[in-house]
């Protein structure tokens, strides 16, 4: 008889519930979807060091889950003590006519188990075909072929059922709890208690607007001076933000009324009154949660941008990074200084067929006559004080043949160069400031004891080879040949390869690694250790595309659920005043207020309480991702315009759709009798 | 003259066939302008049922209402609202003030929702205020308020919109008796001085007496009609109660 009680509760009360079933379904799919990484790799064609990153994927989706499943649990537990309020009397009922507790208790078990039973059927379900997105996502991550097929994963719905039969446990003891603290009059009053009314003086909140907008400003102004070392004093930074968060939301209400009151034409204009003086009243119980959906969404936001935008940045990076199959390079250490004929006969010495080699090139930087500390003037001014030993650092020079030759690579127009001029650039792309500001300001350089006139105004971030840094040119300077005096020793030199299209990269790469070895050891017969690395394009297209997957799924699973879950406090939060607030509308609706007007109101006051945090997380964000990205900077080039795009999107979107669920609860909740 | 509030022969059934609630049986009446009727009746008699129906919160299942010659029984639902807002006037037993708001602003709500403009809003809310004595409780909100001061503002609210006719739902049932006598005095005074017309239901024979005529309703029909004429309200006072013993049911009904 409980069971069948407890299914027409869930029906009869259907609306309420949406919200708490919408919330379970959404997390059960992404719980699931975020935890199927496993099944991916069977229908994607990875080598092996994308299946390594598939796993460490799976690895760290793991142990996020274990926090995202704690914070999922708290919202449920939030949602559910939603419920029990709203039906506070119906309880009440079931007491009075001697029910005793522990049947009502099993009444809400049965109701729970059927809603949890309900929405993780749906959950899943949503879940799997989420997971067949992904599988596309990360194929075209990775850019793997992808011999599609419907993946299932049971390791992950197992996970799943689990965490969120344990979730539901606690919601089961955690009910029954609440039932035995409350007292049968409370139950039966539960309808008529008024909340106390508490009007705060509009001028402290206006004293104290102003205050919160001065700590923000201070703030942002704080991390965007620091810009990459904002991280460093987070300690500092973070709780200035959430102080001058939590008093913005704490004075904005009364800070709107006193500014729409000085124009009275807006003030009294249909229902504006009424929701201003209702969100002024209200903010006392809102203003804490409003302040902490804020700094989540503010989470949400960034994790939901830099994981959409990391993976762009090193794509676009990869361009630049991969302009041969394979690349040796070489640093020369000055006090061993070696010369370029030491590396001229590379692929003889290393006994190479020369059918193998469709191209190879030379790119050698040289040492010049003057370091660094040339522009130490304009290095103190936008990077701030170096290490000492950053000054003594050449300016590498490089030969215009063996320059042009790149850039061809790279598609680019070889560039001209008449015997006084030079060519100015870097291919590190936090330098490109200090380097702007060097072409711009400085007209010459002396090179060699010659004086050259820089002659460029603008230039590429090309890298000498195929790298799995982005930089590998810091302050480069491109001469003609003959302008680098004969017996110029070498600052770095760079042995680029393209291999014949029969040859297999990852095959060439152990090959050279063993005949490397040797070939060095024969050359440190002249006490020279040479510190030398080698690379192919496929290494570095693997390496960095494991990070942006990793930093992609991170980034979007976080945000997702921080968005989620900001939303979902929101909606509660607003619908559990929708049955307070009902007396007043009632109110509103016998002086003859038009339904379209009250509508109009119930909108108003509800973007107040969604956009306002909304568009503070906007605000942070954009000063947040600003820090953030001079440290995805670091990654390369990046393009924030698309993912602001792609972040907007997904926002709007989620939080949207919550937006609109508790705009048609709020107002199924006023029309209930 | 033609009169303001026109109920001609209205029923108001609950409930379905098995089982059917006549809440108000055959009513008809009329009010003239400017005058002040009071309806009494006991518990389950139909009166706040009639009240509902004159006040298109309810509709009735047949007859007509006319208020200032249009017929409201034959509006749609946004036509009843700007009805509402722009003919009626409603104080209530509860005062039904928003507590979020001031007196000020209880008072000119009732005009924003007519999209009034600013500047006549504050003219005419001082204005009412003035009539009913409460421009110096204007800026306190209805916590800061005693009960007789919250249901001037009500009344004030319900007056400000200059409706053809004002409605009052036991407005003295919550209130002490001095404050319901500075309440009716000033009813009394509005009806008067503004030709105010008031239609007020009740069950407190004291709160009847300030009234011109009274209706009494037993079971949902008309059961007796009083016209005060040049009675003094003492006089009037004793009718009423002899009227409500004969209500409570003759001899016939204990034994």
């Amino acid at each position: 008889m409980y069971f069948k009680l407890a299914i027409q509760n869930v029906k009869k009360s259907f609306k309420d519930y949406m919200i708490y079933f919408l919330t379970l379904a959404f997390s059960i799919c992404l719980f699931y979807s975020f935890n199927s990484f496993q099944a991916q790799q069977a229908v994607m064609e990875l080598s092996q060091g994308q299946a390594d990153i598939i796993d460490s994927v799976m690895l760290i989706m793991k142990i996020l889950s274990v926090f995202v499943a704690i914070v999922l649990g708290f919202l449920v537990i939030y949602a559910n003590n939603f419920l029990i309020k709203r039906r506070k009397k119906e309880l009440g009922l079931y007491t009075l006519l001697g029910m005793p507790k522990n049947h009502i208790s099993r009444i809400l078990v049965y109701e729970t188990f059927i809603v949890g039973l309900v929405s993780l059927v749906v959950g899943l379900l949503s879940g799997f075909f989420l997971s067949q997105l992904l599988t596309v996502i990360t194929a075209n991550l990775f850019e793997a072929n992808l011999n599609y097929s419907f993946i299932f994963s049971l390791d992950a719905m197992l996970l799943t059922i689990i965490a969120f039969a344990l979730i539901f446990f606690v919601i089961m003891i955690f009910n029954t709890l609440i039932l035995n603290r409350y007292k049968l009059i409370d139950l039966i009053h539960a309808g008529q208690k008024n909340e106390t009314l508490k009007i705060k003086n509009i001028y402290i909140s206006i004293l104290l607007f102003i205050v919160s907008l001065l700590i923000l400003g201070y703030t942002y102004h704080y991390a965007l001076s620091l810009g990459i070392n904002a991280l460093v004093h987070l300690n500092i930074i973070a709780p200035l933000g959430i102080l001058g968060t939590v008093l913005f939301f704490m004075s904005l209400a009364g800070f709107l009324l006193r500014f729409v009151q000085s124009s009275k034409s807006l003030y009294y204009r249909k229902l504006n009154m009424f929701v201003l003086r209702q969100v002024n009243a209200s903010i006392n119980s809102n203003f804490l949660s409003m302040s902490i959906v804020c700094i989540m969404l503010l989470f949400s936001i960034g994790a939901l941008a830099t994981g959409s935008n990391l993976n762009r940045t090193i794509n676009n990076t990869l361009l630049y990074a991969t302009p041969y199959d394979y690349t040796y390079s070489a640093y020369i250490d000055p006090e061993h200084p070696m010369y370029a004929e030491d590396f001229t006969h590379m692929s003889e010495q290393l006994k190479l067929n020369p059918k193998d080699i469709k191209e190879e090139a030379f790119v050698h930087e040289y040492c010049s006559d003057i370091t660094t500390k040339t522009y130490q003037k304009q290095i103190e001014a936008l990077l701030g004080e170096p290490d000492s030993s950053f000054y003594e650092q050449s300016i590498e020079v490089i030969p215009l043949s063996e320059f042009n030759k790149l850039r061809k690579q790279y598609d680019l127009e070889p560039i001209r160069l008449k015997n006084d001029e030079c060519y100015f650039f870097t291919s590190i792309e936090m330098l490109k400031e200090l380097i702007d500001e060097i072409i711009a300001k400085e007209k010459e350089l002396t090179l060699y004891g010659k004086p050259l006139r820089i002659s460029n105004t603008d230039y590429e971030l090309i890298n000498l080879g195929t790298s799995s840094n982005t930089g590998t040119a810091a302050l480069a300077v491109v001469v003609n040949d003959d302008a680098i005096p004969k017996g110029t020793p070498l600052y770095s030199v760079y042995w680029n390869v393209t291999l014949a299209d029969s040859i297999d990269i990852q095959g060439f790469d152990d090959y050279m690694n063993t005949k490397i070895r040797a070939y060095h050891q024969a050359q440190e017969v002249n006490n020279q250790p040479v510190s030398y690395s080698s690379v192919t394009s496929e290494h570095v297209k693997e390496n960095s595309k494991g990070l942006a997957v990793i930093m992609t799924y991170i980034g979007i699973y976080l945000g997702l659920i921080f968005l989620m879950a900001s939303a979902v406090i929101l909606a509660l939060q607003q619908l559990s005043q929708a049955s307070d607030n009902k007396q007043r509308y009632l109110i509103l609706n016998k002086l003859g207020a038009e339904k379209r007007m009250v509508n109009q109101s119930i909108l108003f006051q509800l973007s107040i309480y969604f956009f306002m945090p909304l568009l503070l997380a906007i605000v942070h964000s954009i000063v947040g991702i600003q820090v953030v990205n001079s440290i995805v900077v670091a990654f390369g080039r990046s393009d924030l315009f698309i993912a602001s795009l792609i972040t907007g999107g997904i926002i709007l979107l989620i939080y949207g759709a919550y937006f609109f669920i508790t705009y048609i609860g709020y107002k199924s909740i006023l029309s209930k009798r | 003259m033609t009169p303001i509030l026109d109920v001609v022969d209205i029923e108001k059934y609950y409930g379905n066939k098995g089982n059917l609630t006549k809440a108000v049986n055959h009513v008809s009446f009329q009010v003239e302008k400017g005058e002040f009727i009071g309806i009494m009746g006991p518990s389950g008699s139909g009166k706040t049922t009639l009240l509902n129906c004159i006040s298109t919160i309810d509709s009735v299942t047949s007859g007509h209402i006319s208020i200032n010659n249009k017929d409201i029984t034959a509006l749609r639902k946004n036509a009843l609202s700007k009805f509402r807002r722009e003919e009626l006037g409603f104080i209530f037993q509860d005062f039904n003030l928003l507590d979020t708001l001031t007196a000020y602003e209880n008072i000119a709500l009732a005009l924003t929702i007519q999209k009034r403009k600013p500047s006549e809003i504050k003219k005419q809310v001082m204005s009412v205020a003035q009539k009913l004595d409460i421009v110096d409780v204007l800026q306190k909100y209805p916590y800061q308020m005693s009960g007789g001061q919250k249901q001037r503002v009500a009344s004030a609210r319900a007056l400000v919109s200059e409706p053809s006719l004002i409605l009052a739902d036991e407005p003295t049932g919550a209130l002490d008796s001095k404050s319901s006598r500075a309440l009716l005095d000033s009813f009394e005074r509005l009806n008067a001085e503004y030709e105010a017309t008031i239609l007020m239901v009740t069950h407190d024979a004291f709160t009847a007496s300030y009234a011109k005529r009274i209706l009494f309703i037993k079971d949902g029909r008309i059961f007796n009609e009083l016209i005060r004429g040049n009675d003094s309200r003492k006089a009037f006072f004793n009718r009423i109660i002899e009227v409500e013993t004969l209500l409570g049911g003759d001899s016939s009904n204990v034994l």
